[in-house]
């Protein structure tokens, strides 16, 4: 009756009930799976998107496609929508979860379709949630936090994004940039890690520099392109000459009096700049040490020329974040004002040169001691490039920073599932009634990550699977090889996934499949009437 | 140099955009010869010379525009000029071993118009330009195959310059970006993933030595208005005394119907907008396209009011002039002073915004000029300003800025007279604005016109080609007008109160728990702040109070 009655409300609306909302649903979703499937794994195949108007962007990373595709279908997108979101979180695993949604609701169809009620499914899927996260707790790899483990998770993060060569490349670079920002007991900031693109040269030409790359240059001709033995003065101050609201047009009373309140203002901007001028003839004095000034606010032409003509390479309008970073990398404090500076203010860096590529500028600030921020440099031949690398970049470094931060780690290369799958199978056994159905629904969704895996590299998916089992059984922790298409033991082979992504990954992959099996009836309503004639005002 | 930055948030203020950038490259000259005389347009205040990393010059707006996924038609971010290798789409270099899969969306077909600037393009790399005459008459088909503003756009843009919002598709029925909160947490996650701000907005601000303001136009009808409120206040965070003068600009095809629950979300979000927008702005000029019922068309302009395409050229046109003493060599104002003149009460950041379009006048200078009096029935000033319950007209004007422009220094003689000029004309028209009794004024006149590229609408009548009124032109025929000659009238005026009053009228009267979508996400509209908005237009509707003060 309750459709009906949303027709009555709007004629316009179509309503979809029951078995046939759910196959909907389902539909979308196993149709999602497809569209992703094919990403998983370091042998998943790579995706050039090229959209209406010829613009390209190449992907492997799940969240990165779902975002970028146009998706018309409403479950479809909400999927998408849900497993994006876990991406923001942690930083991966939104393929995974597309997969496993999928493979949940697949899996529920053949049971439902026997005659079991949803909401029992996923009683089930409850039931298999709760205890597959006690499973993992259990299951996971606590121990020491050092290099080598880091350069594994990174090194399985990064192979699934870019080819072996490159992977390895940048897994350094970002072993090691998490690891000059990290403190001992404060949270990882990985805004520390500055990185900057740049359109040159090839993406293997990328690299970490234990300093700070900032994207602009001076703006004087005259100044330095390079200077050696530097302080660095960080500022928040304006050195630009800047009307008062009095300054303006209505109130003078002639041109004079026009100029001279220019005038007084223009002095008032000097004043700032000859305390610049003056603690740097204080702190250099006759040395030979340079004196870089790096300010947040603007520098305007006749400022500029000041600090010039005393031999202070100046940049204007450096990032917020910059400010920060320059600090951690090169000591100092950085200043509201340029009343009362001292020397104490100061930070300090071996060289400071500018690179021009076109219209584009670069200032590197390198050879200081001990950075607490660094930068990833990442180079390539083209926009599309440089955009994959950063990507790949960006979730190397949250997998660096969530294994720090969880202190263990999971065997990757689907061993986790695979042992999950066995342990809810036996499971299943302690739970009453028909809700175990659920937990083998459950169980065997699980599966969809191996056999995906194994797919991708061009085996058979059966085989895989009955090998891994067998493998299991005998005791061993077995993941599957993707060169061989058999079995291997991947903490061996360093191969190890996130804690808090295989967490995630249970917790979204069981909430969302449930919220859609449970959906009863499915309405649209007619195209709103927002478009119709004018409405005059 | 007094450079200006320009800000674009949504989809029909990209239109309007466009135009505007369509006629600044109209008024471009190609004359190499050293001893040309300098445009009266500084270009430099716009635009910024430049190189891509083949090596090209480039000569691109100082400008920002944000649009929906799917909102850009054909228009590439990297465009023929920044491309690696022009015209090819493989890779290059693969970062990947393995299989490679390509999937491409249905291409978004060029119109006749975009293919004719392509072979135009060409045509000027190889040969002179000798069959000008017969392009120009050429029917584009404009108003049939103008769908998105990048349709009509004859503008090269920096790729920095375009700005795609991942959160949410142009045009989704599913998930609309129709509410104020939606734009906050947009542009809170769009930061987080792209960094525009430090990205974008920097790289064109940092090489600008003597920013003079920054101009803004914003959708304020739907999510938008949230994303220009969170960048501007962004903005205003790092130029705490820069001129910004903000348009917020309404489609009237886009309203709801009036009770209907879309229409107060509607209203909601341009409360929110007109509060934000007015407090980080140094102006703010709610604008709303011309509405069918509204009687002021008159007999020379002819817009089709359901397209986009041409309203967003009234209201382009009313900018472009309004704003022209800021790029102008002689009688240079800056945005920042012209705005204090106006605003010198302070606390008055509302304005009003008319256009005379075209300023109607005979080739031999015979002119109305009380029909230019917003104040006369029968005016030819077309009001763009928003309002909510009907036209008022404004009692008491606190500041007004007329700019006229396109006056010929002489005009033809009528028989038996002395020719008439520009100047004469202008003191006239200046004359009878001075008895509006404005608290105070400023008047720019000009001879640059207003120039109509061929991306222009078709949709003046009774115009010859330099715009000026002749009726013997025949109705029907295709006018090949090349420039216009324009007046606009920028107030700030007690008119304002009508709009605020409305507004928070409506607020007064709202049951925010109807409306839940706007306290989603982490930039959700809380109670306190809903409440603060109405008190805020409140406070706005008695500094617009007639006799709120004496203002003699």
């Amino acid at each position: 009756m309750a459709s009906s009655a949303i027709q009555l409300i709007n004629p316009k609306s179509e309503v979809a009930r029951r078995g046939q909302a759910l196959q909907l649903n389902i539909t979308a979703a196993v149709g999602l799976q497809d569209v992703l499937k094919s990403n998983l794994g370091p042998k998943g195949t790579i995706k050039m998107l090229v959209d209406g108007a010829g613009s390209i962007k190449i992907t492997k990373d799940g969240k990165v496609l779902l975002s970028e595709m146009q998706i018309q279908n409403p479950t479809a997108a909400m999927i998408a929508r849900a497993a994006t979101a876990q991406d923001e979180i942690t930083g991966d695993g939104t393929t995974s979860i597309v997969l496993l949604v999928g493979e949940l609701m697949k899996q529920a169809e053949r049971y439902i379709s026997e005659g079991l009620h949803p909401r029992i499914v996923t009683e089930g899927f409850d039931l298999a949630r709760k205890e597959s996260l006690e499973f993992l707790d259990k299951y996971k790899i606590e121990k020491q936090i050092d290099r080598e483990i880091l350069v594994s998770v990174a090194r399985t993060s990064l192979r699934t994004k870019v080819h072996t060569a490159l992977a390895d490349k940048l897994t350094d670079a970002v072993v090691d940039a998490v690891m000059s920002i990290k403190r001992d007991d404060e949270p990882i900031d990985l805004h520390m890690v500055e990185i900057m693109k740049m359109q040159h040269k090839t993406a293997s030409d990328s690299r970490l520099i234990r300093g700070l790359v900032l994207d602009h240059g001076a703006r004087h001709p005259d100044m330095p392109k390079r200077v050696e033995d530097a302080y660095i003065l960080t500022l928040n101050v304006s050195l630009e000459y800047e009307k008062s609201e009095i300054n303006s047009g209505f109130f003078y009373s002639s041109a004079e009096q026009r100029e001279k309140l220019v005038e007084s203002e223009r002095k008032f901007t000097d004043e700032k700049v000859r305390k610049i001028v003056e603690f740097k003839k204080q702190v250099c004095g006759d040395t030979k040490k340079g004196f870089v000034v790096i300010n947040q606010k603007g520098i305007d032409p006749l400022s500029l020329d000041i600090l010039c003509k005393n031999g202070i390479l100046a940049l204007r309008r450096a990032k917020r974040r910059n400010m920060e970073r320059l600090q951690l990398v090169c000591g100092g404090i950085a200043q509201n004002s340029v009343d009362d500076l001292t020397p104490e203010a100061l930070g300090y860096a071996g060289l400071i040169y500018e690179h021009v590529l076109g219209e584009e500028k670069y200032t590197f600030v390198e050879e200081v001691k001990d950075p607490k921020s660094v930068t990833i440099l990442i180079k390539g031949p083209n926009a599309h490039t440089i955009t994959q690398i950063n990507d790949a970049v960006r979730d190397g470094l949250r997998a660096v920073k969530n294994a720090i931060e969880d202190k263990s780690v999971v065997p990757g290369a689907g061993a986790f599932q695979v042992a999950l799958s066995i342990h809810l199978t036996k499971f299943k056994d302690s739970v009453k009634g028909r809700a175990k159905m659920g937990v083998q629904a459950f169980a065997d969704a699980m599966l969809i990550i191996p056999k995906v895996l194994s797919q991708n590299g061009g085996f058979d998916a059966q085989d895989t699977i009955v090998a891994l089992q067998e493998e299991f059984a005998a005791g061993h922790t077995v993941g599957v090889d993707l060169n061989t298409g058999g079995t291997f033991d991947p903490v061996l082979e360093g191969i190890f996934d996130n804690y808090r992504v295989v967490r995630n990954m249970l917790h979204s992959c069981s909430v969302i499949a449930s919220n859609f099996l449970l959906v009863d009836e499915i309405m649209r309503a007619g195209r709103s009437s927002l478009k119709n004639d004018n409405i005059g005002n | 140099m007094h450079e200006i930055l320009t800000l674009q948030f949504g989809h029909f203020a990209n239109f309007v955009g466009t135009h505007f950038w369509n006629s600044q490259e109209a008024y471009f000259t190609y004359n190499e010869s050293l001893n040309a005389p300098k445009s009266e347009i500084v270009h430099d205040t716009l635009f910024r010379a430049g190189v891509t990393p083949r090596g090209i010059e480039t000569y691109t707006p100082r400008l920002l525009l944000y649009d929906l996924k799917g909102g850009f038609g054909s228009l590439k971010k990297i465009n023929k000029l920044y491309e690696e290798s022009p015209g090819k789409n493989e890779l290059h270099e693969s970062n990947w071993n393995g299989r490679s899969e390509t999937h491409a969306q249905m291409p978004y077909s060029k119109n006749i118009y975009l293919q004719h600037l392509e072979n135009e393009e060409e045509l000027v790399s190889t040969e002179e330009t000798e069959n000008k005459m017969k392009i120009e008459t050429e029917d584009f088909k404009l108003d049939e195959t103008v769908q998105f503003w990048s349709d009509f756009n004859r503008m090269y843009y920096h790729p920095k310059s375009v700005n795609t919002m991942m959160q949410y598709q142009f045009e989704d029925e599913f998930m609309p970006f129709d509410i104020f909160s939606y734009g906050k947490n947009a542009f809170l996650a769009h930061e987080k993933e792209l960094d525009s701000f430090d990205e974008n907005f920097r790289f064109f601000v940092e090489e600008c030595d003597a920013i003079q303001g920054f101009q803004v136009y914003t959708s304020i009808i739907d999510g938008f208005g949230g994303f220009a409120c969170s960048f501007l206040e962004q903005l205003r965070d790092e130029y705490p005394k820069t001129a910004i003068w903000s348009f917020g600009i309404t489609e009237n095809r886009s309203w709801a119907p009036k009770g209907h629950n879309s229409y107060y979300k509607q209203i909601l979000n341009i409360a929110l907008s007109t509060t934000q927008l007015t407090e980080f702005s140094s102006l703010f000029n709610p604008i709303n396209t011309p509405a069918a019922n509204q009687p002021n068309f008159n007999s020379f302009y002819h817009p089709n009011l359901n397209l986009p395409y041409h309203t967003s050229s009234i209201v382009s046109a009313a900018i472009e002039t309004a704003t022209l003493p800021f790029r102008s060599r002689h009688n240079f104002t800056s945005m920042f002073d012209l705005i204090t003149q106006l605003n010198w009460r302070g606390n008055t950041k509302l304005g009003s915004l008319g256009l005379a379009f075209p300023l109607p006048i005979s080739n031999f200078g015979e002119v109305d000029v009380n029909k230019l009096l917003p104040t006369e029935n029968n005016n030819v000033i077309q009001d763009l300003s928003m309002t909510l319950n009907g036209k008022q007209n404004a009692t008491t004007i606190y500041g007004q800025s007329v700019v006229v422009r396109g006056l010929p220094n002489q005009f033809e003689p009528l028989a038996g007279q002395n020719p008439k000029n520009a100047s004469q004309i202008a003191a006239e028209i200046f004359q009878r604005y001075e008895s509006l009794n404005s608290g105070s004024s400023s008047f720019f006149s000009t001879n640059v016109t207003y120039p109509i590229p061929n991306s222009f609408p078709k949709i003046f009548r009774y115009l010859n080609s330099n715009g000026h009124v002749d009726m013997s032109v025949p109705n029907d025929k295709m006018l090949s007008v090349h420039s216009v000659p324009t007046l606009s009238h920028l107030t700030i005026s007690t008119k304002s109160y009508n709009f605020l009053h409305q507004l928070a009228n409506i607020l007064q009267n709202l049951n925010l728990n109807l409306h839940p979508e706007y306290e989603e996400g982490d930039k959700g509209l809380t109670c306190d702040e809903f409440l603060e908005t109405r008190e805020t237009l409140w406070d706005l509707c008695e500094a617009f109070e007639e006799n709120s003060s004496s203002l003699h």
